[in-house]
């Protein structure tokens, strides 16, 4: 009983805001990219073709 | 060998004492691996073959109106078409076709009335993909319904694409972007048409001419392969892999969401090869032993602990991919190279090697353990993604990732901990009827059914280690719009999120307004399987 009045009272602090929990999300991501004034070049995908000079 | 004829073109052949001379005769004119394993794979389980004489095919044919007719001498323009049966038949069984007899249809391959590289277009159905190393069960997760039609009877075969180069109209780049697209033709028909090999050449070399003229093909360069690509209709990625870890983890977002991916090799001293990845081998065990989970410490919030996880890409030991040199349904392993693998290549070849391994940290060996081993460095990966797919299997799974890092340190929570995640690309439709087969609580089913979604959306789902291993259950989800800004943290395109630690279900629309409901407490539910999301409705 005394575990499902913590339970209740912790699911009454959440403030239930996606938008909120969506920038809370993006700041984690950003900070895992590395952070906004990382060079680009870094972040995602490199070309397949800048080492590759044969064919197949 | 027993054989039956029906009328002057069907020849029916009971190879299911283990006699296939004539059959051996007929692909193999001279020795060719492709072939080997060809035979292999249909010995495990094929008792009659069904020769159809004078069969046009329609790859071949396109190759003869653009390249073979220009030759004075006479070449050939009718082939043979070899069909499989797991079952024996005989000439009452082609007049017509019993439900049993269209149960036991294997594939069927074409041959090529060339003098070399005879097999052409040929389907294998998923009864002939064998076991990975070590008994590991092996997922044919690119395969589409083939219709066939042999002497009026029609049936149907769950397989994938495979042929021979013929080093004339095709080079092995052609091959593996045939097989990748034929499957996406016939997967997401009408969306991707079918090309055939002499049009893909053409269309690889239409505006770079850097191999020279398209035929006879010299090959293809990489920026060529994605030329073709884009001019085929689909937005192809390219992936420079720099580990064997990476390289396993962004491969396997693509192949188990059912999209074929181009493996681009190198074999030193001898030249660059391109297999197209269809499937994967998965450790059912998911044996931790020697691995280490992923960790991602809090780096925002503090006191929510440190969210640990497995990729499920380390429970995939190999990839399954189709080779034009070396055969159907080959196994790649992929590993990091370091000075060991030296050992495996002849004294010869190591200034080569040494070369090599100053451009490429990836070491890829086909048929590990077998006679058909094959040792060479991985290069590159193309993956050939529908227009608008603009979020990777990356960038999907990390905001998947931060999402629930935020969850956890919003709702003040520990993080399971270590959890599975899997990603993977999926039609929204397909999710959607997948939901009433998996268990699922009623309500979240409902919600995800009702939902408006993106066409093709990024599914991330968390699993309890021992729930996945014991019954393949998952406990929540992220579902994210296909088209959000990979490259930009702004943008954070959530269609959906469940998740029961406390039981909440939240829905992103369109304009952008959103629900966040308490749900009742839910019990872990059935994983995202292919098979559950199959149409009912049949296309050509």
């Amino acid at each position: 009983m005394e575990e499902m009045t913590v339970e209740m009272e912790r699911r009454q602090r959440v403030q239930k805001d996606v938008k909120r929990l969506i920038e809370r999300a993006k700041l984690i991501l950003e900070k895992r990219m590395g952070g906004r004034d990382k060079p680009r070049t870094d972040i995602g995908l490199n070309p397949a073709s800048r080492n590759v000079v044969h064919k197949f | 060998m027993e054989s039956f004829q029906y009328g002057r073109d069907f020849t029916g052949w009971d190879v299911g004492s283990g006699d296939w001379k004539c059959l051996t005769q007929m692909i193999y004119p001279r020795v060719s691996s492709a072939a080997e394993k060809f035979l292999k794979l249909l010995q495990t389980c094929c008792k009659t073959v069904v020769c159809e004489k004078n069969y046009i095919d329609l790859d071949y044919r396109a190759g003869y109106s653009r390249f073979y007719y220009l030759r004075h001498h006479d070449t050939e323009r009718r082939c043979t078409r070899l069909h499989f049966f797991s079952r024996n038949l005989t000439e009452s069984d082609l007049h017509d076709a019993t439900d049993e007899v269209a149960g036991g249809y294997l594939g069927y391959s074409v041959l090529r009335p060339l003098p070399d590289y005879r097999l052409g277009r040929t389907i294998f159905s998923e009864k002939l993909l064998p076991e990975g190393r070590d008994k590991t069960k092996s997922y044919l997760t690119c395969k589409a319904n083939y219709r066939v039609n042999l002497a009026g009877n029609d049936f149907e075969v769950t397989g994938a694409p495979w042929m021979q180069q013929d080093t004339l109209v095709s080079a092995c780049a052609s091959i593996a972007i045939w097989v990748a697209s034929w499957h996406m033709s016939h997967k997401h028909w009408p969306e991707f048409r079918r090309y055939d090999t002499a049009e893909i050449t053409d269309l690889a070399t239409q505006d770079n001419l850097s191999t020279g003229r398209s035929m006879p093909s010299e090959g293809l360069y990489p920026d060529q392969m994605m030329l073709g690509l884009n001019l085929m209709g689909y937005e192809p990625l390219p992936y420079d892999p720099s580990t064997a870890d990476e390289a396993r983890n962004r491969c396997y977002y693509y192949i188990e969401s059912g999209i074929p991916v181009i493996f681009g090799l190198y074999f030193p001293g001898i030249g660059g090869h391109a297999v197209t990845g269809v499937g994967h081998t998965l450790d059912e065990n998911y044996s931790t032993e020697g691995k280490k989970p992923r960790a991602w410490e809090d780096s925002v919030d503090s006191g929510t602990g440190i969210l640990e996880f497995w990729e499920n890409s380390q429970f995939v030991p190999a990839f399954v991919v189709q080779d034009d040199a070396g055969g159907p349904f080959r196994f790649l392993e992929i590993f990091d190279y370091n000075d060991d693998w030296n050992k495996c290549f002849s004294e010869k070849l190591q200034q080569k090697v040494a070369e090599c391994a100053r451009q490429w940290r990836c070491i890829a060996v086909l048929d590990r353990g077998t006679s058909l081993e094959q040792i060479c460095f991985l290069t590159y990966v193309i993956v050939p993604l529908p227009l608008g797919v603009t979020l990777d299997g990356r960038a999907a799974e990390m905001r998947a990732l931060s999402l629930l890092q935020a969850w956890y340190a919003d709702t003040d929570r520990q993080p399971r901990s270590p959890l599975v995640v899997r990603t993977f690309l999926q039609l929204s439709n397909a999710v959607k009827r997948s939901c009433t087969k998996r268990d699922m609580p009623p309500y979240i089913a409902l919600n995800i059914r009702r939902h408006l979604m993106s066409k093709w959306v990024w599914v991330t789902e968390f699993a309890d280690l021992e729930e996945l291993k014991a019954r393949k259950l998952v406990f929540g989800q992220v579902i994210q719009d296909c088209a959000s800004h990979a490259n930009s943290p702004d943008f954070f395109d959530l269609l959906l999120f469940n998740i029961p630690d406390p039981p909440t279900l939240i829905l992103v629309h369109p304009d952008g307004t959103d629900n966040w409901e308490d749900i009742g407490a839910y019990g872990s539910y059935k994983m995202f399987l292919r098979d559950m999301a199959e149409s009912k409705v049949a296309h050509p």
